[in-house]
């Protein structure tokens, strides 16, 4: 039954082998690997005790025990051969647990490496800037991006105070408090944040424009620690923005002159009228001074007349000039009165040979809108156009109404035809592109309307009546609400149905030609 | 039928109206204006004499359309066209219809006289042309029926001979007519009568044609 365990030496017999526990001891405990280094679970653990307890106590408990008869090493074994093959298969177990965490700690060390390697790989391959800072301000950590786009190497910054670095200067050039920073804000209050317009300095002195977000960095106990930036260079995207819009203001420009273009003959007319008048009454007074049948009062009557019908025409010119500038898209306050006022003198001549009475009507209690005016009046231009050409196959009235009225903080715009009305295509299709009634028309005034009312913020919308006539309509905010106190009024007023306005503008029109 | 020439002036642009009558004013014309042609049409009189000013464009009836209605008049003053905006289908459609003249805004003083004059003087003729016509036909209602039916065997260039054969009536009755037609119809020659009934002939024919 002499079972010698691989992990003792086997001596016979010797004098100081009441000490062999002891050496086996010392040896059990050098070969316990540190318990924190092992993280052995609890259930591996548990019998370890369990089983050294009875082995030293036998041993120590025959050291004890002194008694004159020799012991030999033999005697040991064969009294203790138990512990002993019990403390050998422990060592043996010891030693195959201890090189087993051993190769496992070193996976896990090898794993944890990769895993910040990996880490550091995809902040480095992300497109977006990213750092990080602690709640002094100063850089925890950057990402190759952001040494990219600020040229600041992450060695160079970590450590630094970031706002100082990067962030030390307004857009407009005036300096940027730590304090009004809103990266430390997120640091102190721990709310995340967005900032859509700013910018950031780059090493060389010169700055970018960015947008970021800024996300509290929390500990361990939930408390915030830092905070993490992320931002985007956007100066493409502005450039790229600036060039929509330039290609927008162009594109509009266009159409109004091609618009214009259309309109050219009755511009003429329209600038034909006073020139006619100029030079008829200035020779009809020559003719009447060299026939000596005028006085000078009845020459200066004349004369005033000329004067006033060339400011007339310079009137026409103007209104050309300024619907033909190019404007930037910004919305300004503008006078009803003056939008209307251009479609009038723009419109006027087509009207008349059309036969079409073309009247405007602004209720008391409107005056100014916000607006972007040549675009404004060019949707009005279009669908004025549009109502009097629906009507020039048509028997009986013609009128097309340019209406404005108080809705709240609101103005309603209005054009009101006694047209066919719309027909019985779907009204969805009827602001998409290319979709068109006219046999000569691209079927691109609507869509164009109804974009630029979009770009307003407001929704061209159509109402008919076949037969009756067909109204457009939208809606603009108004410069000022200084109109507030007779919202009461205006809203009875445009209770009032606009067949029956058209109406009453019929009725005065006709009576103004029974005087004539 | 003495009356003065009128220039009437139709256009709806007040300033140009009034331009124009002040013009036919510093030459002495007397002018009335409307500002659309259904307030010519409401106060239209066949029998003023003068010349018509007419705008083309204007709002509910044009200025062609107001020369058409014109047209079906039997005797309406001659018209002068003016237009901001001429195109070679509206100056055939207006001398179509009868336009003396199809003058462009803005316009020469003296071209404008010049056509009005012009337009006047036709005016003057066409009425004494047809005050001639109503005058014959005057003479030739008071003819009996035998005595037209005389007048047109007469004017077939028949004899009275074969006049009374047709009529079934004796020679000497024919003669009695004849003398009768002569002198109601206030002709001193055979030729006279034939030129009297040349034109009342022209007139119908061309009064058949416009129909």
């Amino acid at each position: 039954m002499h079972m010698p365990s691989p992990g003792l030496p086997s001596v016979e017999s010797r004098p100081n082998a009441g000490k062999w526990p002891r050496a086996l001891q010392i040896a059990l405990r050098w070969r316990l690997p540190h318990p924190r280094f092992i993280r052995l679970p609890a259930p591996l653990l548990a019998p370890w005790p369990a089983l050294m307890v009875p082995a030293l106590l036998l041993v120590s408990g025959s050291a004890a025990a002194d008694t004159p008869a020799p012991f030999t090493l033999g005697d040991a074994l064969t009294r203790y051969w138990i512990a002993v093959v019990g403390g050998a298969t422990v060592l043996v177990l010891l030693v195959g647990l201890t090189s087993r965490t051993l190769q496992l700690n070193q996976q896990l060390s090898r794993a944890n490496a990769r895993l910040e390697q990996r880490q550091q790989l995809i902040l480095d391959s992300v497109a977006e800037g990213i750092y990080g800072i602690d709640r002094d301000g100063r850089t925890t950590f950057a990402n190759k991006a952001m040494e990219r786009m600020s040229g600041w190497r992450a060695a160079e910054i970590i450590g630094q105070n970031s706002h100082e670095l990067l962030h030390h200067t307004r857009p407009d050039g005036e300096p940027h408090p730590q304090e009004t920073c809103p990266v430390h804000a997120t640091c102190m209050d721990s709310q995340p944040r967005f900032v859509d317009d700013d910018v950031f300095w780059r090493r060389d002195g010169t700055s970018f424009p960015v947008e970021y977000s800024v996300t509290p960095l929390l500990g361990e106990r939930g408390e915030t620690i830092g905070s993490v930036v992320v931002f985007r260079n956007i100066a493409e995207r502005r450039r790229q923005a600036e060039r929509i819009r330039q290609y927008e203001v162009e594109q509009a420009h266009n159409m109004r002159l091609s618009t214009l273009g259309e309109m050219a003959s009755g511009i003429a007319h329209e600038l034909n009228q006073p020139l006619t008048a100029i030079t008829t009454n200035a020779r009809a007074c020559i003719r009447l001074i060299e026939a000596g049948r005028s006085d000078a009062e009845h020459c200066i009557q004349i004369v005033s007349k000329i004067a006033a019908q060339a400011e007339r025409a310079g009137e026409v010119i103007r209104h050309i000039r300024s619907f033909v500038r190019k404007e930037l898209p910004e919305v300004a306050p503008v006078a009803v009165a003056e939008m209307f006022e251009t479609v009038m003198v723009l419109l006027g001549a087509d009207a008349r040979r059309a036969s079409v009475v073309l009247t405007q009507r602004i209720s008391a209690d409107v005056d100014q809108v916000l607006a972007q005016r040549t675009q404004i009046e060019q949707v009005l231009l279009n669908l004025a156009r549009n109502a009097i050409e629906a009507m020039a196959e048509q028997i009986g009235e013609r009128r097309v109404l340019l209406l404005a009225r108080r809705q709240g903080s609101m103005v309603e715009f209005r054009v009101v035809d006694t047209g066919p009305g719309l027909g019985q295509g779907s009204p969805e299709y009827l602001f998409e592109a290319f979709v068109t009634t006219k046999p000569q028309g691209l079927g691109v005034g609507l869509s164009i309307s109804a974009g630029i009312v979009e770009a307003h913020g407001g929704r061209l919308r159509a109402d008919s009546t076949p037969g009756i006539g067909a109204t457009f309509y939208f809606s603009l905010p108004c410069a000022s609400n200084a109109g507030a106190e007779t919202m009461a009024v205006t809203t009875a007023d445009s209770e009032k149905p606009e067949k029956e306005a058209v109406q009453s503008m019929a009725a005065t029109v006709d009576s103004a030609g029974d005087r004539a | 039928m003495n009356e003065e020439p009128t220039v009437f002036i139709v256009d709806d642009d007040n300033e140009v109206r009034e331009s124009i009558a002040l013009l036919m004013d510093s030459v002495g014309l007397p002018s009335a204006s409307f500002d659309s042609a259904w307030a010519y049409l409401n106060c239209f009189d066949p029998m003023r004499p003068g010349c018509l000013v007419l705008d083309v464009r204007m709002r509910q009836m044009s200025g062609l359309e107001l020369q058409e209605r014109l047209a079906e008049e039997p005797i309406h003053p001659p018209i002068i066209i003016i237009t901001g905006h001429g195109d070679v289908p509206m100056a055939v459609r207006a001398v179509k219809n009868g336009a003396v003249d199809f003058i462009e805004k803005p316009f020469n003083d003296q071209t404008l006289l010049d056509a009005v004059q012009r337009a006047i003087d036709i005016d003057a003729e066409r009425r004494g042309h047809a005050a001639e016509l109503a005058n014959i036909q005057e003479r030739l209602e008071r003819l009996t029926k035998r005595e037209r039916e005389v007048l047109e065997q007469i004017i077939d260039g028949k004899r009275n001979k074969v006049i009374a054969a047709d009529l079934g009536i004796s020679q000497s009755t024919v003669e009695a007519h004849r003398a009768k037609v002569m002198e109601k119809l206030q002709a001193r020659s055979l030729s006279e009568l034939m030129r009297l009934m040349l034109a009342t002939d022209t007139d119908t024919a061309r009064s058949r044609d416009s129909a």
